[in-house]
């Protein structure tokens, strides 16, 4: 019954955003009690099943409700846009805008040497004695992936290809210096 | 005028952040799209790798549990098994379970510490814990080395995975950044403009109100893909390179190597009798080196209320409690870690989860083919269409598809064939008719109607088979059926689509 609950007021937090955007006055209101609505949604979920599992099935559930109340033109529509295409889209940049010589450092930045600053970053976490064993063990592994993301992005944002290099190197240098010393 | 002046370079250093993003979002998802669709469907099916391998395999001895005298007889029936001079490393008992209603047993033997492991699974009886017959789901099997190893040698395929992972979560972390107008865009979906925006809008839509599951699935998939190069890593560092010792800390106490064998065997009845409570539910029974008194079992369960599925009370082999480990009340660490694979395979809540999670990992799976639908339609709009592209991609998807049904129908109708390169054949032969082909689409369809006979196929053939067998009672490889005739349907209204001169798709 509280999961039908929350799945109702997800719904209704989907819908009166909806609502909000296409109101001509108090919008900004009217989206922050939408959003209040779905942060309240969480609610019935942590009572039925707990904190834990409230949180996480109310997560998941809202994207589904919200897929179904979004996308149903996409399934009865006979027709995804048409081909005639604006002067100015035929101007636009498209991606991948770097060289493919940039664009191979970059990738070698995001790959290898992003995943090798990571884990330089993660071993001090899971090796240096702020926590307990088993904690920093679990936090520096956690957080390896998380590392290698950020990494990744910063190279294949940053204009600069000295830093896009760099910074991974000195990541690396610097974890590894601070587990010596440390 | 100098607020004017901040307010233009403002605007001028956000538009050049946000082209950044699109670019490294674009860079990305160009260079990893092929692998991140293959995950990203695999993975859908392999939510169900558990009642594949019921459906796969319907004589099997079915059962919503098991008593834990069962239990025990079927880890020590399995002792027995093993080869002569050989090591056992460990013995792993898996109770019956919603998604899969099998009182299961494996045993992991090797000749010594450097040779490679072998591992046996059977199915054991839920009453007596009798080894009743080999596991035998060679398509199961394949979905899921699909998914995790993308049929690679490990640890590479593994690897791969993870490093895919990785570039899944950093597009998330992009995609965001891309889009400042997040909310404000939330309901925005322009089927009538033209052709790219449409598919932004679809693909964006798809993206967004998916979130929070898609960073879950995707940071939970990079650490399981990485997780071995983590450990390598930890053991290089902190444990002269001892791989095994690095793992035994984050499992628990360690062995003491010291202790002589046992006289007499373990009674895990006994353990798994002192480990039952009403807020649990059996899950795993492990017995390490089960021969030797230093080492130690493993009683593992579900506890109510909690997402960790990393609960166990460990005992040494002669008998002795010695500690929970994981669950409520252990080290934050410990219980994050434990939700790791639940968050991943959605095992959490019932088939209500995994249906969730089906929805939503084959939107994922949709959205990586949007964005190479947007980029095809900018391509086109600009003069410089990707014909050749746009077919390989197309003929990279039908491809999956065609081989994943075929290799289905082949699997539960001969058995003993290769089905890894039979896959592999049926899936480049699909690739080769799309790419190949004068008319992509019309291809695309006809390949579609074709996949839709065969799903339709396999399920008339399973039905038969379930029919007939032990399993007839059990809703799991009935419901299967009835999903592969439905999904086969899919197939047709989408070829039909196709058909529809309108569709730009």
């Amino acid at each position: 019954m509280w999961i039908i609950a929350g799945l109702g007021l997800q719904t209704l937090g989907i819908f009166a955003l909806r609502t909000a955007q296409l109101a001509s006055s108090t919008r900004s209101l009217r989206a922050l009690a939408a959003i209040g609505i779905l942060l309240l949604a969480i609610l019935p979920f942590t009572k039925a099943l707990g904190f834990e599992l409230g949180l996480t099935w109310s997560l998941v559930a809202i994207s589904l409700v919200a897929y179904a109340l979004i996308l149903r033109p996409l399934v009865s529509a006979d027709a995804v846009g048409h081909n005639r295409a604006p002067k100015r889209a035929r101007r636009m940049p498209v991606a991948p805008s770097d060289s493919r010589r940039r664009l191979t450092v970059r990738l070698i930045a995001a790959g290898p040497l992003a995943l090798i600053a990571a884990l330089a970053l993660s071993l001090i976490i899971a090796t240096k004695p702020w926590a307990v064993e088993i904690t920093r063990l679990f936090t520096g592994g956690l957080l390896a992936p998380l590392f290698w993301s950020l990494g990744a992005l910063h190279a294949t944002v940053d204009s600069s290809l000295w830093r896009v290099v760099l910074l991974p190197i000195s990541t690396t240098a610097l974890a590894a210096s601070a587990y010596w010393l440390l | 005028m100098t607020t004017s002046k901040h307010q233009t370079e403002g605007g001028a250093e956000s538009s050049t952040f946000v082209k950044r993003m699109i670019d490294s979002h674009s860079v990305l998802g160009l260079a990893f799209a092929a692998l991140i669709y293959v995950v990203s469907l695999t993975g859908a099916l392999a939510l169900f790798a558990e009642e594949i391998q019921l459906w796969e395999s319907p004589d099997s001895l079915t059962s919503a549990s098991a008593s834990t005298e069962a239990i025990a007889a079927a880890a020590v029936n399995a002792q027995t098994q093993v080869t002569p001079d050989y090591e056992i490393l460990n013995v792993i008992v898996t109770a019956p379970t919603e998604f899969r209603p099998l009182l299961t047993v494996r045993l992991n033997e090797r000749m010594n510490r450097q040779s490679p492991l072998i591992s046996t699974d059977w199915i054991a009886d839920p009453d007596s814990g009798e080894l009743t017959s080999l596991i035998h789901a060679p398509y199961a099997e394949m979905v899921e080395l699909l998914h995790t190893d993308l049929l690679l040698p490990r640890p590479w395929g593994r690897y791969l995975v993870g490093l895919i992972g990785v570039a899944m979560f950093t597009l998330i972390l992009s995609g965001i950044f891309a889009h400042p107008t997040i909310v404000k865009d939330a309901f925005k979906l322009r089927l009538r403009s033209n052709a790219r925006m449409a598919w932004t809008d679809v693909h964006n839509r798809l993206s967004v109100w998916g979130l929070p599951f898609h960073l879950i699935l995707t940071f939970t998939g990079a650490f399981l893909g990485i997780a071995g190069i983590i450990v390598a890593a930890l053991a290089l560092l902190a444990y002269k390179g001892d791989q095994e010792a690095a793992i035994q800390v984050i499992q628990g106490p360690q062995a003491i190597l010291e202790r002589p064998l046992l006289q007499t065997p373990t009674d895990y009845a006994a353990m798994l009798e002192h480990s039952q409570a009403d807020d649990r539910q059996l899950s795993l029974l492990v017995a390490n080196n089960p021969e030797h008194s230093g080492y130690t079992t493993t009683v593992a369960y579900y506890e109510a209320g909690i997402l960790s599925a990393r609960t166990s009370d460990i005992y040494r082999n002669d008998g002795e409690f010695l500690q929970k480990f994981g669950g409520k009340g252990s080290p934050a660490g410990n219980r994050v870690f434990g939700m790791v694979q639940p968050l991943h395979y959605g095992t959490y809540g019932g088939y209500t989860i995994k249906f969730f999670y089906l929805i939503l990992a084959l939107a994922l799976t949709y959205i990586t083919s949007t964005g190479m639908m947007i980029w095809f339609k900018r391509k086109r709009q600009q003069g410089q269409e990707k014909q050749k592209t746009e077919a390989a991609w197309r003929g990279m998807t039908t491809g999956l598809s065609l081989g994943l049904a075929f290799t289905g129908l082949l699997a539960v109708s001969i058995d003993g064939l290769p089905l890894v390169p039979i896959f592999l054949v049926l899936w480049v032969i699909g690739f080769v008719l799309v790419y190949r082909s004068v008319d992509v689409l019309s291809r695309v369809r006809q390949l579609y109607f074709c996949i839709a006979a065969v799903l339709v196929a396999l399920a008339l053939t399973q039905g038969f088979s379930v029919l007939s067998a032990h399993a007839a009672d059990q809703m799991i490889p009935n419901v299967i059926n009835g999903v592969l005739a439905l999904v086969g349907g899919g197939f047709v209204w989408l070829g039909r689509r196709l058909q529809t001169p309108r569709l730009t798709s």
